[in-house]
């Protein structure tokens, strides 16, 4: 197959082991060739101009902008841009904002071989994928309400081992106001304390531990 | 109306691998019944669900705005409401738009679920069927895969009625545009239907495959003569 007619592939991650592995993957497909690899959000703005990759791999979890942002910036400046998110990150709540986002993809750095190239194909040819473990989890908790700004940031400080009066202090609220936030959170998680609160929002993306 | 004789399943290495063949093939297996060999693709027809039949890649067409679940039933109840996806806007059902869902949880038996958009019910033409079936095949093609089962609409009634005929000739028409113009082979291609519905469907399929060679040979010619 000519150059240029193959899927050319942009990686986003600041891990060069990762990049490494995805290049070893995809360069044993005659259709696939990587075009560029970045290690921030910041330089796969400058490299998307210079080589226009028909996809993008992207991490969320990188220094500097991270990948939602990158991919809002990309989306913005390319409406066009086929991007795949290619993570850690298993939760709902990450998943949902990067395909807010513009992001046609969602996969898993635990993802098999098979399942990153048929990502890639099927997002070129104009599709969107998801691992059918996050489509469930996006399911079951799509009508579940999300956590406000500072209903996040509130719990947060509780998962950093903050009580309510610290909490209170560090926000300039009071200890009732900040009881009346965990009770809010605890409704909308569907849990009884404050320690399965913080668990299930970290599992689901809503905050980083 | 073509005709397949009852026996046992004869399939020929590499028949109609330039074409279409509707003779030459003949099977009566329990809950499958063959409807011709398109491009080295063994069509067929089988009563089994989507969310049960074993094959590389299970297709659930859907229809934008449908709030019944459909074809997608059983896949619901598996996956969790692929509803809240359509609220989410994952999954629009608009023609064309697909979403494919890798390494779905058991009982699902096929390695992947793809779901492609039929447009809006009351629209639907034979062009726009015709569209949606390419767009399956590019993604089957892409994928590499093998064994395709295939449902789309209510599941229940869908290919026996009269109108259904242009409709599934379509798909045919469709799945030839691209399987005529790709070196990879896909062996098998499974339209799933509900048990009553088997022969009837099969039936109906047989005729719009007939009618599907006869335009696929034309266009060909004209194809040629431009």
């Amino acid at each position: 197959m000519k150059q240029a007619d193959r899927i050319g592939i942009l990686i986003v991650d600041d891990h060069p082991m990762l990049r490494e592995g995805v290049r070893a993957v995809v360069e044993t497909q005659s259709d696939l060739t990587i075009v560029g690899e970045a290690a921030s959000g910041e330089a796969a703005m400058a490299l998307f101009e210079e080589h226009r990759p028909d996809v993008v791999l992207m991490d969320l979890q990188m220094p500097g902008m991270g990948g939602v942002a990158a991919i809002e910036a990309l989306r913005r400046s390319h409406p066009k841009a086929r991007i795949v998110v290619l993570t850690t990150y298993s939760g709902d709540v990450q998943a949902m904002q990067a395909l807010r986002a513009g992001a046609a993809g969602y996969l898993l750095k635990s993802a098999l071989r098979k399942e990153l190239l048929d990502t890639i194909r099927s997002v070129h040819a104009g599709g969107r994928h998801l691992s059918a473990d996050i489509a469930t989890s996006i399911a079951l908790n799509a009508p579940s309400d999300a956590l406000t700004a500072r209903e996040t940031e509130v719990l947060t400080l509780a998962a950093a081992g903050n009580s309510n009066r610290q909490i209170g202090r560090r926000l300039g609220l009071s200890e009732d106001t900040i009881k009346g936030y965990m009770k809010v959170i605890n409704s909308k998680l569907g849990v009884s304390d404050r320690t399965h609160a913080v668990t299930i929002a970290a599992r689901r993306g809503m905050i980083s531990l | 109306m073509l005709h397949f004789p009852s026996g046992p399943i004869v399939r020929e290495e590499g028949e109609g691998a330039g074409g279409m063949a509707v003779d030459g093939e003949v099977a009566r297996a329990d809950g499958v019944r063959p409807i011709g060999v398109l491009h080295g693709c063994a069509l067929e027809v089988l009563a089994d669900s989507l969310w049960q039949v074993d094959a590389d890649l299970a297709v659930a067409g859907v229809y934008e705005h449908d709030t019944e679940p459909g074809v997608l039933g059983g896949l619901e109840r598996v996956l969790g409401g692929l509803a809240a996806l359509r609220s989410a806007e994952l999954l629009k059902g608009t023609l064309g738009d697909t979403l494919l869902l890798s390494r779905p949880p058991a009982p699902i038996r096929a390695g992947a679920v793809l779901i492609v958009g039929l447009g809006d019910e009351s629209s639907v033409t034979a062009e726009s069927v015709r569209r949606a079936a390419t767009v399956t095949a590019d993604q089957v093609v892409r994928m590499q895969v093998g064994h395709v089962a295939s449902a789309w609409g209510r599941g229940d009634g869908v290919g026996i009625s009269d109108g259904a005929l242009p409709h599934l000739s379509a798909v045919v028409g469709g799945i030839e545009s691209v399987l005529g113009t790709t070196t990879h082979r896909v062996h098998r291609w499974s339209f799933l239907t509900v048990a009553k519905d088997l022969d009837q469907f099969a039936e109906r399929f047989r005729t719009a495959f007939a009618l599907a060679s006869h335009q696929g040979r034309y266009q060909l010619k004209d194809d040629r003569a431009s």
